[in-house]
C-alpha cells in the first residue's frame, strides 16, 4: 500500500513509451531531490526521442508526479540501452556546473558572493532552472576576485549562516534549519543504531586575512580534543573581519555537530512508520529533511530511551515498498558511502 | 485411459479447433464428413492449473504469525492429453495440423488464442482463458497408431483468470447523461417521531421533540442498540438512507438488515455520509423485515445514548453542490480483479478540467468534497457555473477551515486540490495546516506546509483550474471515533476557490486531465493488447474519434484499480451530470457466472 509514481520525460509520460518500472526515488537533506532511476523494456535499437540528449538543449528533464503534485524532479543522467536503465540526477545538482555571476549594464557579468543574485542570473542563462524564494545577502563584505560554482557558494553561505539549502521539485530554491521536532515514530525494535566517534568535531579553526589590518588571522570556535581545520580562503581568499570570520566557523561547528555520528541507517517499510499521533505514513511521504524518532532504541549517542536524528538521505524503493533513512549525521560503513566520503575528502 | 464426460453441453475449445466434441459418435457415424478425424480430451492428466497468488509480508509487531497479502496472481498453466481419433494415417496428421495451427496461434509476443470451457451442464456460461504461449507435445505408442489413435499432450499457459465471453457494460449506480438524471427521490419510511416500530436492545426507548427516537442504555450492558422492525420494500430504490449518532459512545456504530427469506442479518457499510446521514446500497426490490443499529462500549452507564432521525430510501446518491461533481459507486462484476474501461461522458458539453478519484470502498463513507464541511470563512458567492454551488473569494487574509469526521480519513497520504481562479496571470503560493481537532475543540499534532502553484497549473488561463495545493498524511493523530481531521487554507492573494477536495493517495487512485471541449473520456487499464494504461478523448461513443490525451493535458494519473465489488468514483468536470460507466469483461477466478453476483449480496 503505497501511493504510486507516474515519470514523466522531457515533457512525454513515460506510459506513452513503453513498458516501465523499478523507480528508486532519493532525496537529500541539503540539496533535496538528488537522483532518480528506473526500468524500461525496449525494443533493441529503439531509441525514444524524449529520452535522447538535444544538441543545444539542456538534458531531458526528469519528473515524478505522486497524485498531480511533482515529488522529484531533476535532468537526466545516463541511459543505458543495452540494460534499458536510466538514471537522473536532482534539480539541486545543476548548481555543480553554474557559476555565481552578478550582472549590470555597466559592467557585464561579474563574480558574486551572493548566492541570490547569481542564482537569478544562472537562471536566466539557463544554466540552473529553478529561482530563489529568499534573499540571501553576500559571504563577505569583499568583492569576488574569481567565480564559484552555484552549488559551493551555496554551501558555503549554509556554513556560514547555519542554514541548509535545497531546490524543491517545484523549481524553487529554499533553506532551512535543521528540524528539532520528530515528524515521523518508528515503533520499537526495527534496528539498532550504532555510534562512531569519526566525524566529531570539537574544535574548528580557520586562517584568514583580516581585511581590517591585511594581516593573516586564526580564528577559532568551539573548545575540545578533536580540532579540525576549515578552509576560509573559499570565501573570497579568505579577506574578511574577525567577526566574520568567527560567524562562519561557529556556524560550520553547529552545522557539523559536536556529537557522535551515525554509522547505520534504518530500513523501512509501509506499517513501520506512523505520524506522532500514531497514523501510519505512506512510504512516498517519508523524505529527507525530517526528524525520525525511534522508540526503544536506545540513543547510541547519549543513552536516551529513544533516539532522534534527521534524516539526511532518503531512498525510496518503489516496487518494494521500502526506504532506506540514513542519519544527517551518518558515517557510513557500507562500501558505497565509504567510497562516496573517500571522492568527497578528494574533491575537497 | 478415459475420455472426460461427453454430454451435449460440455465442450473444450482451443480457438477454434473443438477439442472436446459432445458427441463423437456423430464423427464416426460420417468418418468422409467435414474432416476426417475427431478429438476427444482424456480425464488422465487433465487440470485447469491454478494461479499461483504472490505473496509479501507485511512487517508487524505482531508476537506470533506473520501478516501476508497477496500482491498479484501468477499465470495458470492449463494441460490435457488430446487423443485424435481417425480411420486413416492422413486423417491423424490433419487434425495434428490442426492442433499446431492452433498452437502457432499463441506463440509470439502479441500473439494469443484462447480456451474456452463450457460446463457439463445446462445454463452456465462459457469461461474463456486467455493463452499466452502453447505447446504440444507428442505421446508416441506404436499400439495406439495400429488403432488409428494418436495422443498429443497440450500444455497452455494462460492469463490467470478466465472471462466471460461477451463484454458488458455497467453504469455508476446513479449516473445520468445522456439521460437527463432525475434528482434524487427521497421515501421517508420512518421519521422517528414516536417509537412505534421501533425498540431497544438493553435499552429503552422514547420519543424527544425534534423527531427523534433515543434509547438509552441499561446498567450493566456492553452495547446499546434501537431496532426498526416493520417490513418495508425498497421498491426500486438502491439505497437505504439511515440516521444514527451517539452520545458517550466513542466506538462508534455499526447497522445491520435483515432481508425479507434470508435467515442472517447483513452488516453494512455506508457508502458516504452527507448531513449525518449514512447511505448503504442495499439493491433495488429488496424487502428488508428489520434494521438494527447497534454501539458498543465498555462499561455501560446511563449517560450513553443512541439517537436516530429516521430511515428513509432514496433512487440515487444525493449531490454535494450542483451536478458539475458527483460521487457514484461501481459494481464491478466477477470475483477476480477486471481490466476495464471507465468512460466518464456527456452528450453535449466538453468536460473541461476533470478530475476522477477511484477508491475500493472501505465502509468510511468519506467524500472528496471539502466545502460541504467548511466550519468557516469568507461569505460564499452564490454561482450557478461552478461545481459546488458558490465560490469562495479569498483575499491574503481570509482562511477556509474545514472539519472532517475522523473516520471518514482512513490512513493515507493525502492530495488537498482545490478548483481556483485567480484574476491576475501571476501564480499562488498555497499554505495549509492540518491538525486533529479533538472532541473538547482544542486542536493537536499540526502539520504546516505551503505550494507554490505557478501560473502555467493555472489551466485554462483565466478560468477555474484544477490546482494541486499539497499532500499531508492525515490524519494526524489517530483517534476512536470523535474528533475531526482540521484542515486550513490560505492563499498569498485574492484567489476564488469554488471547491477544495481531499484525495487519499495511498488508497485510492487519482487522474486530473484537462479534457478541454471533448465530450467523452476513458480511463484504460492495461490490457493484454495495450500492456500500459492510456487515456483517452473523443466525442463519439464508438471512440471512433478518439484520440490520446496529450502530455500536457494529463496532469496527475491513476493506475485506477477495478476489484470486484463495490469501487467508488468521484468526479468532476465542467459538465452537468456526466455519464459514469464501466466497461468490462467479466473476470472470475475459475469459473464464469451469468449472474452478477448482487442478487447474493441482496439476498
Amino acid at each position: 500500500m503505497a501511493a504510486e509514481l507516474s515519470l514523466k520525460v522531457d515533457g512525454v509520460w513515460l506510459d506513452r513509451i513503453g513498458w516501465w518500472g523499478g523507480v528508486e526515488v532519493e532525496k537529500r537533506w541539503p540539496f533535496g531531490p538528488y537522483a532518480l532511476s528506473w526500468e524500461m523494456a525496449l525494443e533493441p535499437g529503439d531509441r525514444p526521442p524524449a529520452l535522447m540528449p538535444k544538441a543545444g538543449e539542456p538534458p531531458p528533464l526528469v519528473e515524478a508526479f505522486c497524485g498531480s503534485r511533482r515529488h522529484w524532479t531533476g535532468r537526466l543522467l545516463d541511459c543505458d540501452w543495452a540494460t534499458g536503465t536510466f538514471a537522473a540526477e536532482g534539480l539541486a545538482r545543476e548548481g555543480e556546473t553554474a557559476l555565481a555571476f552578478d550582472y549590470t549594464v555597466t559592467d557585464g557579468l561579474f563574480p558574486t558572493l551572493d548566492p541570490g543574485p547569481a542564482t537569478f542570473f544562472a537562471n536566466a542563462r539557463g544554466a540552473v532552472s529553478w529561482g530563489s524564494l529568499e534573499t540571501f545577502g553576500p559571504i563577505t563584505d569583499e568583492p569576488a576576485t574569481e567565480p564559484n560554482y552555484i552549488a559551493s557558494l551555496l554551501d558555503a553561505w549554509s556554513e556560514k549562516s547555519g542554514r541548509r539549502w535545497a531546490v524543491n521539485p517545484d523549481f524553487r530554491l529554499y533553506t532551512g534549519t535543521d528540524p528539532t521536532a520528530p515528524h515521523y515514530m518508528v515503533y520499537p525494535s526495527v534496528a539498532d543504531l550504532g555510534a562512531t566517534r569519526e566525524g566529531k568535531v570539537d574544535a574548528v579553526y580557520g586562517r584568514f586575512l583580516n581585511s581590517l589590518t591585511l594581516k593573516y588571522q586564526t580564528a577559532v570556535a568551539g573548545s575540545g580534543q578533536i580540532e579540525e581545520i576549515v578552509d576560509l580562503t573559499r570565501f573570497n581568499d579568505g579577506r574578511m573581519t574577525p567577526a566574520q570570520a568567527n560567524e562562519i566557523l561557529t556556524a560550520y561547528l553547529s552545522l557539523a555537530g559536536n556529537a557522535w555520528n551515525f554509522t547505520n541507517g534504518l530500513t523501512l517499510t509501509h506499517g513501520m512508520v506512523t505520524t506522532p499521533g500514531g497514523s501510519v505514513v505512506d512510504m512516498a511521504d517519508v523524505a529527507a529533511g525530517r526528524m525520525i524518532r525511534v522508540y526503544g532504541c536506545r540513543d547510541p549517542r547519549n543513552g536516551r530511551a529513544y533516539t532522534d536524528f534527521v534524516i539526511g538521505t532518503s531512498i525510496w524503493t518503489c516496487d518494494e515498498g521500502v526506504v532506506q533513512a540514513n542519519p544527517l549525521q551518518m558515517v557510513g560503513r557500507d562500501e558505497e558511502s565509504m567510497l562516496e566520503d573517500i571522492a568527497s575528502r578528494v574533491l575537497a | 485411459m478415459t475420455a472426460l464426460l461427453q454430454r451435449p453441453e460440455a465442450r473444450l475449445l482451443f480457438g477454434s479447433a473443438e477439442i472436446h466434441a459432445p458427441d463423437p459418435e456423430r464423427f464416426w457415424a460420417n468418418p468422409q464428413g467435414e474432416h476426417p478425424y475427431a478429438f476427444v480430451v482424456l480425464s488422465d492428466g487433465f487440470t485447469f492449473g491454478h494461479p499461483e497468488p504472490e505473496m509479501v509480508e507485511v512487517p508487524s509487531q505482531l508476537m506470533d504469525g506473520v501478516i501476508v497479502t497477496t500482491m498479484k496472481n501468477g499465470n495458470r498453466q492449463i494441460e490435457c492429453v488430446v487423443e485424435i481419433q481417425s480411420s486413416t494415417a492422413e486423417g491423424l496428421a490433419q487434425g495434428e495440423q490442426t492442433l499446431m495451427r492452433e498452437v502457432n496461434r499463441a506463440r509470439g509476443v502479441l500473439q494469443r488464442n484462447s480456451f474456452t470451457s463450457y460446463p457439463a451442464q445446462p445454463f452456465g456460461e462459457p469461461t474463456v482463458f486467455i493463452v499466452l504461449e502453447a505447446d504440444l507435445v507428442y505421446e508416441y505408442e506404436d499400439l495406439r497408431e495400429l488403432r488409428c489413435r494418436r495422443h498429443f499432450r497440450l500444455i497452455l499457459t494462460c492469463m490467470p483468470f478466465g472471462r466471460s465471453a461477451e463484454e458488458i457494460v455497467t453504469p455508476a449506480i446513479g449516473t445520468g447523461d445522456p439521460t437527463p438524471l432525475p434528482a434524487p427521490v427521497e421515501t421517508v419510511i420512518n421519521d422517528a417521531s414516536s417509537t412505534a416500530g421501533w425498540s431497544g436492545l438493553d435499552a429503552t426507548i422514547t420519543a424527544l421533540s425534534g423527531n427523534r427516537v433515543v434509547a438509552t442504555g441499561t446498567a450493566g450492558a456492553t452495547l446499546i442498540g434501537l431496532r426498526y422492525t416493520p417490513d418495508f420494500s425498497m421498491s426500486s430504490d438502491p439505497l437505504l438512507v439511515v440516521n444514527h449518532y451517539t452520545l458517550g459512545i466513542t466506538t462508534g456504530t455499526v447497522l445491520s438488515v435483515q432481508f425479507a427469506g434470508s435467515s442472517v442479518a447483513k452488516l453494512l457499510q455506508p457508502i458516504a455520509v452527507l448531513d449525518g446521514w449514512s447511505y448503504y446500497e442495499v439493491g433495488a426490490g429488496s424487502t428488508i423485515t428489520e434494521v438494527r443499529i447497534v454501539a458498543g462500549f465498555t462499561p455501560q452507564s446511563a449517560s450513553k445514548v443512541l439517537y436516530t432521525r429516521g430511515i428513509k430510501r432514496i433512487s440515487r446518491m444525493p449531490y454535494v453542490g450542483t451536478d458539475r461533481q458527483l460521487f457514484r459507486s461501481l459494481r464491478v462484476l466477477g470475483t477476480a480483479p477486471a481490466p476495464a474501461s471507465l468512460e466518464l461522458a456527456h452528450s453535449t458539453t466538453g468536460l473541461g478540467p476533470t478530475l476522477i478519484y477511484t477508491s475500493v470502498e472501505d465502509g468510511s463513507g468519506g467524500q472528496p468534497p471539502l466545502m460541504r464541511l467548511r466550519t468557516s470563512g469568507p461569505s460564499r458567492v452564490p454561482d450557478a457555473s461552478t461545481k459546488s454551488g458558490a465560490y469562495s473569494p479569498m483575499t491574503a487574509a481570509t482562511t477556509e477551515v474545514f472539519d472532517i469526521p475522523t473516520r471518514q480519513v482512513p490512513e493515507g497520504l493525502y492530495e488537498i486540490l482545490a478548483a481556483a481562479r485567480r484574476p491576475g496571470p501571476d501564480g499562488r503560493s498555497f499554505t495549509f495546516s492540518a491538525s486533529t481537532r479533538m472532541a473538547d475543540g482544542t486542536d493537536r499534532d499540526a502539520f504546516s506546509d505551503w505550494r507554490y502553484v505557478p501560473p502555467a497549473e493555472f489551466d485554462p488561463l483565466g478560468g477555474w483550474a484544477i490546482v494541486s495545493v499539497g499532500q499531508v498524511s492525515l490524519p494526524r493523530l489517530v483517534t476512536e471515533g470523535a474528533g475531526s481531521v482540521r484542515i486550513t487554507l490560505k492563499v498569498n492573494a485574492n484567489t476564488d476557490v469554488d471547491d477544495v477536495w481531499l484525495c487519499n493517495l495511498t488508497t485510492g487512485h487519482l487522474t486530473v486531465v484537462n479534457a478541454g471541449t471533448s465530450r467523452r473520456l476513458w480511463l484504460d487499464s492495461p490490457t493484454l493488447d495495450r500492456p500500459r494504461r492510456t487515456i483517452w478523448l473523443g466525442n463519439a461513443e464508438d471512440r471512433s474519434d478518439a484520440r490520446h490525451a496529450t502530455d500536457d493535458e494529463v496532469r496527475a494519473w491513476g493506475s485506477h484499480q477495478f476489484l470486484p465489488g463495490a469501487v467508488n468514483a468521484f468526479s468532476a468536470c465542467d459538465a452537468v451530470n456526466a455519464a459514469l460507466s464501466l466497461r468490462q469483461h467479466k473476470w472470475f477466478m475459475h469459473n464464469v457466472a451469468a449472474s452478477s453476483g448482487d442478487e447474493d449480496e441482496a439476498a
